[in-house]
């Protein structure tokens, strides 16, 4: 270098670095900490699956409701895998998977309140196949007949996260015991008791057919218990799938079975325009109101989710129908759960959803009866959802909701024809032939 | 301590040596101190140039995304809003026949709504949030199809007049409804929805207020310190080494360093106080968007509960009272949007006499800066809160002739035009609320235009990157220029 002389004082370099060192540290020390100052601000966000689904909060509050209960289930799995699940419930699901789905920015997964939808999604294959996600004989053992709710076209496209028991009609146990009612045995003592009942609170039944865009489906579940007990299942199932006509005998009676009950003076709460107007599950709520203005509710089991913590209070019966014959057939409805785009997280949510540990949670929540039998009896909160649980179990015959597996088309033209059945106003007849003309359009092959 | 004197043995030797050892160190020494002073210098302007730049995508990008994307949104939940009123006036006044007023005034609210929920999902394509925001709006613009079915259906089911306001009232629940995202706590449907987003894009607004952070302005303020410290240093330095009072060079390069750390926090205070500007005018715009869709709410509802207390006359089965009741829960309506109209213009009012700082601030909220409300701004507010007053005084009064069987008269006061009742005072806080509207919307829109245009030599001749490219050059020359004679004398 520069031939420094091997006998230069020590001391005097040691000053030296002494004065510089400490500069040029405490400049890089400045530095280095802006450096790392600027760099501490980004964080690894977690992932976020995106779910839309029809399970909805409770109207009056906006808060709790399915909503809430779906919310509670998905929790552990979040917290379990670092993920953050952003879940929609839109006034109109359907139209908005729609949108989704054409502008090619589908939600990761969805949530399918009917099988038509399931159909239609599979149809277009926007559903992917789960056979390569869940451990099908598995769920096979859990499930039985219930699998088959989530199959198309041969393949397995959603697995059933709970089911309810369709066709009850519901009462206060503490207002029947008080007045004495007994739940009827035959049609001309449901009349009957509807009766006392409209003179008690003013109105016998609490109907609500409010529902957004699909208003009218409470309606339709009246008109499946009934032709399902007047007709039986082989009928109700060729009806369901669209391959009997709207105008047939079976179909006639049913719709008019129903009309004798709403003709009776005050048979429903707030008159026709009133059960137009308003919402399923304030309907619900209403019968154990106070005052009550109303003593009876035609509704699927998941009403025990929607009263609150007031369920137990509830009782149920089957309603006898004027030439029914097949009482011990019935009605159910399942929820699904599909993926629409493939991703590890999105297997995951899935098979986290068939299990009994995710299930257990909503049933424990109230208002849903699980479709794997691995929940436990001991699981459900009230002892009217262990009852409606151990018939799900114990029932052979079971139907599922006609107007759930009819082809859109169909299925909203039942909708507004249940409408403009409670409105009144419009002939039978002509409802009947315009839902007739809409099948042959909706199914020409029927 | 002791000298070494020439009489002491060893005494001039050591002077000596010590002289030419310090001959020897001082190049590597000064050249040490040369090379610490310019990577500070290139640290410091690099720091410059980061904080500028990424401070100008930020306020463009809050300027083009959620900034448009909000004030599109709240074009949309008032055309929204006002698409449902006419709607429901339209049916009250006979319905589907007289589609020939109020109809074209409907499908000039949903063509515009459209139009705005396009415009807002492209801003927010291009914005932080990215697709979730655009997602959001595709599902809001999903949802007006079935709501216009649903006013189809009640117009075709005119006829039968019950199932034609049950099918209004399903519209209306659409627009109103109470569900939506697990992130909301409390919404209301597709106006809700179309709401959620505006709250998202004022949210993404309000954090870009704080450009540039003090994450982003540590570097940049830590080196030029740096750089002031270790110039001073250095002249200390030299000075005890070559006895001279002054290094020219190093001073020029102190007095430069301490101009830029001067303009970057002028120019850091003037970013802040045009996006805080930027956010208030945005926040005054949203409230009156607000207001705007309360009042056409407040008008719809009274229109729907007269539908509905008709219907239910008119309905078999109807129970006693049911009219009544109908009629209250509208009052309850129309109360909560009196509250909701109040809390608004407070928060309007809140954000008008919110801060300033920025270029277009300055002004003041006096004389109409981006960072208050303008005097004619506060007047238009006032005239629309005196025509609500009013409104919600004849509402009260139209409840009253409905629930006591003056139905006729209850309704002509809620249909009839210019006879200075409630289609008038609707009018009057509309086009007031409206006016206040374009001002702040107008005002976010200069202000977010101003933060953007923030130059760190602002005042100077040069745009920032020339500005700050000049100035690290000149420190370079002055540190170098300094330092090279004194390094060549040592050598």
């Amino acid at each position: 270098m520069n031939g420094r002389p091997a006998d230069q004082p020590t001391g005097r370099r040691r000053v030296a670095k002494r004065r510089v060192r400490p500069l040029a540290v405490a400049c890089l020390a400045l530095v280095l900490a802006a450096l790392g100052l600027s760099a501490c601000t980004s964080r690894a966000q977690p992932e976020t699956l995106t779910v839309l689904g029809p399970w909805k909060a409770d109207p009056a509050t906006g808060t709790g409701g399915e909503r809430a209960a779906f919310l509670a289930m998905v929790q552990p799995f979040e917290a379990r895998n670092n993920v953050r699940v952003r879940y929609e419930s839109p006034p109109d699901p359907d139209a908005v998977l729609t949108a989704r789905l054409r502008g090619g920015t589908p939600p990761d997964l969805v949530g399918l309140s009917d099988y038509g939808e399931l159909l239609a999604l599979s149809a277009d294959h926007s559903l992917q196949p789960l056979e390569g996600v869940v451990d099908l004989p598995r769920l096979r053992d859990e499930y039985g007949t219930w699998l088959s709710l989530g199959q198309s076209g041969g393949h397995q496209m959603a697995i059933v996260i709970k089911v309810a028991l369709k066709g009850l009609v519901w009462y206060s146990k503490p207002a029947f015991a008080a007045a004495g009612y007994q739940p009827p045995q035959d049609w001309t003592a449901a009349l009957a008791l509807a009766g006392r009942m409209s003179a008690r609170y003013g109105a016998a039944w609490c109907l609500g057919l409010e529902a957004g865009s699909t208003s009218g489906w409470p309606g339709t579940d009246w008109l499946e218990d009934i032709l399902l007990d007047q007709a039986g299942p082989v009928v109700y199932d060729k009806w369901a799938r669209v391959r009997l006509p709207w105008t047939s005998p079976e179909v006639r009676r049913a719709w008019q079975t129903w009309g004798q009950l709403l003709a009776a003076p005050r048979a429903v709460a707030g008159g026709r325009l009133g059960a137009l107007v308003t919402n399923y599950v304030s309907a619900d709520q209403s019968l154990l109101a106070s005052p009550a203005r109303c003593g009876l509710d035609h509704q699927a089991s998941f009403i025990t989710g929607l009263v609150g913590g007031a369920s137990s209070d509830l009782g149920f019966f089957r309603l006898p129908v004027p030439g029914g014959r097949y009482p011990a057939a019935r009605e159910a409805g399942g929820d699904l759960f599909g993926m629409l785009r493939d991703s590890p997280l999105a297997r995951e949510l899935v098979r986290y959803l068939a299990t009994p540990e995710a299930q257990e949670i909503w049933v424990r929540r109230g208002g849903a009866i699980s479709p794997n039998r691995q929940v436990p009896l001991t699981a459900y909160s009230d002892p009217v959802s262990r009852a409606i649980a151990t018939t799900v179990a114990d029932t052979t015959s079971v139907s599922f909701d006609a107007s759930d597996l009819m082809p859109p088309a169909m299925q909203a033209a039942f909708y507004n024809a249940v409408l403009a059945f409670v409105a009144g106003g419009t002939p039978l007849d002509d409802i009947l032939k315009h839902l007739e003309d809409v099948r042959l359009y909706a199914s020409p092959s029927s | 301590m002791t000298s070494p004197g020439r009489g002491r043995p060893g005494g001039f030797r050591d002077r000596r040596r010590a002289v030419a050892a310090r001959c020897v160190e001082m190049p590597g020494r000064l050249s040490a101190l040369l090379a610490l002073l310019i990577v500070l210098s290139g640290v410091f302007a690099v720091g410059l140039y980061t904080v500028q730049s990424h401070a100008r995508r930020v306020t463009t990008a809050v300027g083009s995304g959620p900034v448009t994307a909000s004030l599109a949104a709240g074009k949309a939940r008032v055309a929204l809003a006002d698409a449902d009123r006419v709607v429901a006036t339209s049916y009250l006044s006979g319905g589907a026949e007289q589609l020939s007023g109020a109809g074209p005034v409907y499908q000039d609210d949903v063509k515009v709504a459209s139009q705005a929920l396009a415009a807002a999902a492209a801003a927010a394509a291009a914005t932080q949030a990215g697709p979730g925001g655009a997602e959001a709006i595709q599902a809001a613009e999903a949802q007006l199809v079935p709501y216009m079915g649903l006013v189809d259906n009640a117009h075709a089911d005119a006829d039968r007049y019950v199932l034609g306001v049950a099918q209004l009232a399903y519209a209306a629940e659409l627009m109103h409804a109470s569900e939506w995202t697990s992130s909301a706590s409390v919404s209301d449907g597709l106006l809700a929805l179309v709401r959620q987003l505006t709250d998202n894009d004022e949210a993404q607004v309000a954090a870009a207020r704080s450009t540039p952070s003090a994450g982003a302005l540590a570097l940049p303020v830590a080196a030029g310190a740096a750089l002031v410290v270790a110039l001073v240093l250095g002249q200390v330095y030299l000075f005890r080494v070559s006895r001279r009072v002054i290094n020219i060079g190093l001073a020029g390069a102190t007095v430069v360093a301490l101009v830029l750390l001067a303009f970057l926090g002028q120019w850091a205070t003037q970013t802040r106080g045009d996006l805080r500007d930027g956010a208030a005018a945005l926040r005054r715009a949203s409230a009156v968007s607000r207001t705007r869709e309360v009042v056409a709410d407040a008008y719809g509802a009274r229109a729907r509960a007269l539908l509905v207390s008709a219907a239910a006359a008119g309905a078999l089965g109807a129970a006693p009272g049911d009219t009544a009741e109908q009629l209250r829960l509208a009052g309850d309506d129309v109360q909560a949007n009196t509250d909701r109209f109040a809390a608004l213009l407070a928060a309007a009012g809140a954000a008008g006499a919110a801060g300033s700082g920025g270029t277009t601030g300055g002004a003041g909220a006096g004389a109409g800066g981006a960072g208050g409300a303008t005097a004619a701004e506060r007047a238009d507010l006032e005239r629309a809160r005196a025509a609500f007053a009013r409104f919600t005084t004849l509402d009260g009064e139209v409840a009253r002739l409905a629930a006591t069987g003056r139905e006729p008269e209850a309704r002509a006061m809620t249909l009839q035009a210019g006879s200075g009742r409630l289609p008038a005072e609707f009018r009057q806080a509309n086009d007031s609320l409206a006016a206040a509207g374009v001002a702040a919307e107008s005002a976010a829109v200069a202000a977010m235009a101003a933060a953007a245009d923030d130059d760190l030599g602002s005042g100077l001749p040069l745009s920032a990157g020339w500005t700050i490219t000049l100035a690290a050059v000149l420190l370079v020359l002055l540190v170098a220029g300094g330092m090279a004679p004194r390094i060549s004398e040592y050598r």
